[in-house]
């Protein structure tokens, strides 16, 4: 049994009026038919208490004359009125005087008179009227009718109520189930609607408006809703659009920015690779030439002496000196072209044990100069180690060139704590540093700060630090001050990278 | 015979071939010196072509100094070719070359050179290791004996 809630509008709509039809015909009918059948019995007590009356008048001649038969063919006449069953007269002594019983014997009759007045038994009615004359009370008249001619009358009436309630009803069904379309149909509609433009979130749709009661205004707000659905909708998918366009956008310029860098890429180290090849070639040609000069001028040298005097023994020496100095630039700018093409192996190296070998080295090859090596301990790093031991190279002998007026040379290497940049390494010297601003020339190939006369190099030294621990993943610089000393710091890539 | 060619030198640069023969002079080594200035004439020569038709390649030079960068044809070329003749398969041939290049090295190993010389730059150094070498390949080293 589905309940009362679940039934569709149209049902409960009809539900509604038929039960409503029903209640108030049943109350309507219901109240007639207790008003008809009250009615009905004060009628009828009404009835047979003026016809208990008529018998008492007429048997008041019975009655004071002690003649039973009269009054008895007077009770006779009861039996026009089928409805009463008995009737009886009590003298005045209430001894019974006449009867008259409508079935013969079978009905019982009060032997006393009873108490005047009109009575009403579940079956019956009893009437009992007195017998006067001349206001003296010669005796009783007793009346007992059924009550059936009520209750037949009762019965017809409920019948013709039924039917007219059964009319009804029908007229009620017929009319409700047309009444009902009045609020049902602009509810389906709603709904359906509803139903679709969920279905299809076409969300241009709109519902259609049926009368301006509150279906209606629950239409209009429907489509409001709708209108500020759509609106959004379309706002949002036009942000959509936007958005893809916008990302497709960044697509194609991240396309062309990597096209652009692997083209850059490309071209540098094409651009690289041509220079290394030309720096190369470049100082192996100039080699062969300079062997030559360096060659002859030492035949001239070694079987002219003599003839050339002191002041060409001297001119042709600055040539021989200038030819030796020719032959290191070519050798630091060749090495410096090499370092390009040589490949890294990574390994382990104790930095101590390394720049301790170098010293040693240096040490040996210059055994007048004084020169103190403090020598800190160092972490170790990971790295080529032909490399970094050219690193060491450059940068103690250059320690070790540029403190040569100071007595005793003093050169300390330690390390300091870098924090992300992992260790710094340094080489720290008491020798003639130099001026801090020109400190940005100081890596550049063949950059000097100071002349030749002063203190001999090419200027390729420190740049080929550079390079190196920049290959390396780390980086050099430098900070002195002019007859302080200098010192040189370096990194390389954190041992973890 | 004392005419017997000792040292082939085939240098195209005339200074470098100068210094060189100077250098093997001073220590009596270049007395019988043979100097041709490219690829081509050295073939010749070993093997009695060209301008030296007729000679008797039975009596090879005890070593070749051969400089990679020649004319006409270049060093390896000069290898390839003596290595691959009956008569020169086993001739000494000590490459004297200004280059360092590994290619160059390896090439020529694989040619089967006997000895592969840089040139030192500094002309001291140039003249002492061109002096050893006249000294290990005329005096030191066993020739090969060709049948």
């Amino acid at each position: 049994m589905p309940l009362l809630r679940d039934l569709p509008i149209r049902r409960k709509l009809s539900l509604a009026m038929l039960g409503t039809t029903l209640v108030v015909l049943v109350a309507a009918c219901g109240a007639l038919l207790a008003y008809q059948y009250a009615a009905s019995r004060k009628e009828l007590a009404r009835h047979l208490t003026a016809i208990a009356d008529v018998l008492a008048l007429n048997s008041t001649a019975a009655l004071s004359f002690a003649r039973p038969d009269d009054a008895k063919e007077t009770l006779q006449a009861i039996s026009a009125k089928p409805s009463i069953e008995v009737a009886g007269i009590h003298d005045e002594t209430g001894a019974l005087f006449a009867t008259y019983s409508r079935d013969e014997g079978n009905t019982p009759f009060p032997a006393t008179p009873e108490p005047d007045g009109v009575r009403f038994a579940p079956n019956h009615l009893v009437v009992v009227r007195p017998v006067t004359l001349d206001d003296k009370r010669l005796g009783t008249l007793y009346l007992r009718a059924d009550l059936t001619e009520i209750t037949a009358r009762l019965r017809a009436n409920a019948q013709i109520a039924g039917f007219v309630l059964l009319g009804s009803l029908a007229l009620a069904l017929v009319l409700s189930t047309v009444l009902q379309r009045a609020i049902t149909r602009p509810i389906s509609a709603l709904t359906d609607t509803a139903k679709a433009i969920a279905d299809t979130r076409d969300y241009a749709a709109r519902a259609q408006k049926h009368g301006t009661d509150e279906i209606g205004t629950l239409t209009d707000t429907f489509n409001e809703m709708l209108a500020g659905i759509q609106e959004r909708d379309s706002a949002l998918s036009a942000e959509n659009v936007a958005r893809r366009h916008a990302e497709d956008e960044i697509r194609i310029l991240n396309a062309s920015l990597e096209r652009r860098v692997e083209e850059r890429t490309a071209e540098l180290q094409t651009a690289n690779k041509e220079l290394e090849g030309f720096s190369y070639s470049v100082s192996h040609d100039l080699r062969a030439p300079l062997r030559a000069v360096d060659g002859f001028s030492r035949m001239v040298f070694d079987k002219y002496s003599v003839q050339l005097g002191e002041e060409g023994r001297r001119l042709l020496g600055m040539v021989r000196s200038e030819t030796a100095r020719m032959g290191r630039l070519i050798d630091d700018l060749l090495s410096f072209s090499r370092l390009g093409r040589q490949k890294m192996e990574v390994a382990s190296m104790d930095m101590r044990a390394l720049a301790q070998g170098v010293f040693n080295e240096l040490a040996a090859s210059e055994p007048e100069r004084k020169v103190r090596f403090d020598l800190r301990p160092l972490p170790a790093a990971s790295g080529t180690v032909a490399m970094i031991r050219q690193v060491w190279v450059n940068l103690l002998s250059n320690a070790v060139k540029f403190t040569k007026e100071r007595e005793t040379g003093e050169i300390e290497v330690g390390t300091q704590d870098g924090g992300k940049e992992g260790p710094i390494y340094y080489v720290k010297d008491n020798g003639a540093g130099f001026d801090m601003r020109y400190v940005d020339k100081l890596f550049g190939v063949f950059q000097r700060l100071h002349s030749a006369g002063e203190f001999p190099g090419t200027g390729v030294g420190l740049a080929l630090v550079q390079r190196i621990v920049q290959r390396h993943g780390g980086r050099v610089w430098a900070e002195a001050e002019i007859n302080r000393g200098a010192t040189f710091f370096f990194t390389l890539s954190h041992p973890r990278a | 015979m004392n005419n017997q060619v000792e040292i082939l030198l085939v240098e195209d640069n005339p200074a470098d071939a100068e210094l060189t023969i100077s250098a093997l002079k001073d220590r009596k080594l270049a007395n019988n010196l043979v100097h041709v200035w490219d690829g081509q004439a050295a073939l010749d020569f070993l093997f009695g072509n060209g301008t030296h038709a007729g000679r008797d390649v039975k009596h090879q030079p005890k070593v070749v100094l051969l400089d990679l960068k020649l004319p006409k044809v270049d060093g390896i070329s000069v290898l390839r070719q003596l290595r691959a003749n009956e008569h020169t398969k086993e001739l000494p041939v000590v490459v004297l070359t200004s280059s360092r290049e590994d290619s160059d090295v390896i090439e020529t190993y694989h040619l089967g050179v006997n000895s592969y010389i840089v040139k030192p730059v500094n002309f001291e150094n140039f003249s002492q290791t061109v002096s050893n070498l006249g000294m290990y390949w005329l005096l030191l080293n066993e020739p090969p004996i060709v049948p």
